[in-house]
């Protein structure tokens, strides 16, 4: 008895099911809205692939620079492509087409630069 | 008593998911934008350098800023410029995406042509060359049909390397190769121009500097004696009718300087281009770094009186000497090299080369004749405690297009901007 009325003087007050309802629907509209957001920050951010694709792209060009003319390379399962076309008549000047293609050959990044050829030197 | 509260405790924690939420944001914001800075900072790098290697391999001048379409692309454009500065040329490159703008303004100068370059050349006067005392001729030299020979002068022997010369021997012509005949009627037209005014506002400024990314900066002082002890740097052409004299404590970077006559003082240190009609005198310890150019060149189809260079004993020249007349005159120019001047680069010579003892020459020598002078006598193509050395001259020294040996080929020869 004696415990029965120490539990009944520290009662706690219940949520009415109305509250509980609101706080539901807002802590679900809260959660969806945070990971919406969350996938579009992880999407639209800093795709490593991107840098990679830079950076192998930049080393593609100076490897032409460097005197090599291979027209494709794969690097860790990427195929990097060198176009070189005559840029001016007369002239040594090229024009270099480097685009970078994943796994499944789809376009990374590309880039496009005017260079000296080495080759009439 | 304690209050169950579920709508509070789900504000605090749908607050809290916000906060961070919106730092997500602006950091990924943040990250967005650098890494398009950096994108296209790489792309309007691509496009300067593509703009660069365009100016390098172009002929003709571009005097006025040329907008160029690299690929037909968007975002692809670039401001071209090409303009002669002295005996080199000066290129200028602007890329812009927007707003963005990076460029660069360099000179150029053409590659070494292998197979005419040459430690040394004098014409065939149907005399042979003779060598004594400390003399050493190192790299291939083009010399008369009657050769080299050892003689003995002011009692001492030749001392060198027994083989006289250390390098190809090759047989000279009656003439000297000619000068770029382009770059000389170019350059007498820069000596004509009348385009910029009398500006005698230099006087009044301790330090003039002007980017080659702007339009040249024109003193002209006219029939003005002028005496210059500023601080003048970059873009900038200083003209005058008569004499000009450049003091030892003017500071001189990449300028131009067309006179009548020029006076170096003693002690100038610097880099510059020193053209004179009449005469250019260097004092002594001077020195010249590379590139820097001094010419008298004579334009004139009856010239009249001696055209003379002289540099200072004891002076340091890097970069191309030369002396030139149009007309045949009796009084040949002449160039004077004092004792033990260094020069490192090219000497042209189209009259007389008189030299001291101690000159030391890196690089090449085309003359149609040298002298030798003591007190008593005059040797005539005696090369006497002379060192020419033409391996010496760096592997990445560019010459200009006036000079015979250079190619058609050009490359940067300094970032000036």
């Amino acid at each position: 008895m004696a415990s029965i009325e120490h539990v009944a003087k520290f009662r706690l007050a219940a949520s009415s099911i109305l509250e509980v309802v609101v706080s539901m629907v807002i802590i679900v509209m809260v959660l969806g809205i945070s990971l919406m957001i969350y996938s579009n920050v992880v999407r639209q951010s800093l795709s490593t692939r991107q840098l990679k694709a830079q950076f192998l792209l930049q080393q593609g060009l100076l490897k032409i620079d460097n005197g090599s003319f291979e027209q494709t390379d794969v690097i860790d399962q990427w195929q990097i492509t060198r176009d070189i076309i005559p840029y001016k008549a007369d002239t040594r000047l090229i024009l270099v087409h480097v685009t970078a293609y994943d796994e499944g050959h789809n376009l990374i990044a590309e880039i496009r630069k005017v260079m000296i050829s080495h080759e009439k030197d | 008593m304690l209050k169950a509260s579920a709508l509070y405790i789900v504000i605090v924690i749908a607050l809290v998911m916000a906060v961070i939420c919106s730092s997500l944001i602006v950091a990924a914001y943040f990250y967005k934008v650098q890494y398009q800075k950096t994108f296209r900072y790489n792309q309007l790098k691509n496009n300067l350098e593509s703009g660069i290697n365009i100016l390098l391999e172009s002929k003709n001048d571009l005097l006025s800023e040329k907008k160029t379409s690299l690929f037909g692309a968007e975002n692809d454009t670039v401001l071209l410029k090409r303009q002669p500065w002295g005996i080199y040329t000066v290129g200028t490159a602007k890329a812009f995406i927007q707003q963005d703008t990076i460029a660069k303004a360099f000179s150029m100068g053409s590659q070494i042509d292998s197979a005419q370059w040459s430690a040394l050349y004098i014409i065939d006067e149907d005399r042979n060359i003779s060598v004594s005392g400390k003399t050493s001729i190192k790299g291939t030299v083009y010399i008369p049909k009657a050769g080299i020979k050892e003689a003995y002068v002011n009692n001492q022997a030749y001392q060198g390397d027994k083989r006289l010369v250390i390098g190809d021997k090759k047989t000279s012509k009656r003439t000297l190769p000619v000068l770029d005949n382009k770059l000389l009627l170019q350059l007498e037209q820069s000596f004509k121009e009348t385009d910029s005014h009398n500006d005698s506002s230099l006087i009044r400024r301790d330090s003039v500097k002007q980017s080659f990314l702007n339009p040249t900066l024109t003193f002209n002082f006219g029939k003005k004696e002028y005496t210059i002890n500023n601080h003048l740097e970059g873009n900038i052409i200083l003209r005058s009718d008569t004499l000009l004299t450049i003091e030892a404590t003017a500071k001189l970077n990449n300028i131009l300087i067309f006179a009548k006559a020029i006076k170096v003082k003693s002690g100038f240190k610097g880099n510059c281009q020193l053209f004179a009609t009449d005469s250019i005198q260097v004092e002594q310890d001077c020195n010249f770094t590379y590139p820097s150019v001094i010419a008298v060149l004579n334009f004139e189809d009856k010239a009249q009186g001696q055209r003379k260079l002289t540099l200072g004993d004891y002076s340091g020249f890097h970069g191309t000497i030369a002396t030139y007349e149009k007309a045949k005159n009796e009084l040949v120019p002449v160039m004077d090299l004092g004792k033990a001047t260094n020069i490192t680069g090219q000497l042209y010579s189209q009259g007389l080369l008189n030299y001291k003892d101690g000159t030391v020459i890196n690089g090449s020598v085309y003359t149609s004749r040298f002298l030798y002078q003591t007190a008593y006598t005059r040797y005539e193509n005696y090369l006497i405690n002379i060192k020419l050395n033409g391996p010496a001259l760096s592997p990445y020294y560019l010459p200009s297009e006036l000079i015979p040996v250079a190619s058609k080929t050009q490359k940067v020869l300094q970032w000036l901007q």
